[in-house]
């Protein structure tokens, strides 16, 4: 397990600027998302070999051979599992009425719907890359995700822009920077890695 | 023990802006309030309404009264 330097800064932030509540509420999901990846890894039968936290989120290592829709589902596990954490969220606050449930459970719907974006290194991207690979072959599959990527990041520096002039906010436009950045890094290309 | 250096700057940054946000409660309110309407103007209430609408009984009440659910 590995902290870089650039999650612990970003956690400081949150923890600066965030309520003990409001941490929990971005926590939970992001701990719901790795556990489904993580789930999904045993469940297949693969080996999970490392975690990294980095600036850019999380990054989990497994091995152990397994076809393109493994390494798919391994993918697609994380947005799913939380969906799930959502809706399970938005249905206990009917039982418990704990004020922080809502803000959860939206936090990780909005989390795992740009997680399905169609860009490395998101979940959406990777699930694309193996699907891609399988059917165009590795090198066209690859090129395709990163035109996708970039066009992708370049959609959301768009709007972001758009929301900015409007008054909304730098947000999207940092993310949509993020995201261009993280395309433009070829060490960035894989989150999940394969180790053979 | 040998010490990274590179890990214990973020760790003493988290100590120090956690006694900060202890020292000074109120500027610190202020500082969160500007940072989010610098990156998230009314996020909370945002993501917040789109946890709300994942609730069974609010999607009902949100299609209104005499319509199917």
């Amino acid at each position: 397990m590995e902290i870089g330097a650039g999650a612990a800064f970003l956690f400081a932030a949150l923890c600066f600027f965030l309520t003990g509540e409001e941490l929990l509420a971005l926590l939970l999901p992001l701990c719901a998302h790795e556990l489904g990846h993580l789930g999904a890894i045993l469940a297949l039968g693969l080996r999970p070999r490392g975690f990294r936290a980095g600036p850019e989120g999380f990054t989990l290592s497994y091995s152990g051979e397994a076809g393109a829709l493994a390494h798919a589902l391994v993918a697609a596990a994380g947005p799913l599992a939380g969906l799930l954490y959502a809706l399970a969220a938005a249905r206990l606050q009917g039982l418990l009425g704990l004020s922080w449930l809502p803000l959860t459970a939206g936090l990780s719907l909005a989390l795992s719907l740009f997680n399905l974006l169609p860009a490395l290194p998101l979940d959406g991207g990777q699930l694309l890359l193996q699907l891609a690979c399988a059917f165009l072959g590795e090198r066209r599959g690859e090129r395709l995700l990163r035109l996708l990527s970039f066009a992708t990041a370049a959609l959301l520096l768009a709007l972001g822009a758009a929301l900015l002039l409007r008054g909304r906010g730098w947000g999207l436009l940092l993310a949509g920077a993020a995201l261009l950045f993280s395309a433009l890094r070829p060490a960035g290309l894989v989150k999940m890695r394969k180790i053979r | 023990m040998p010490v990274d250096e590179k890990k214990m700057l973020p760790l003493a940054l988290i100590l120090l802006l956690l006694l900060w946000k202890l020292c000074f409660p109120l500027e610190m309110e202020r500082l969160r309030a500007r940072a989010e309407a610098a990156l998230f103007p009314g996020a909370r209430e945002m993501v917040e309404t789109w946890g709300r609408s994942l609730a069974p009984e609010e999607r009902v009440a949100a299609q209104g009264p005499g319509q199917a659910p």
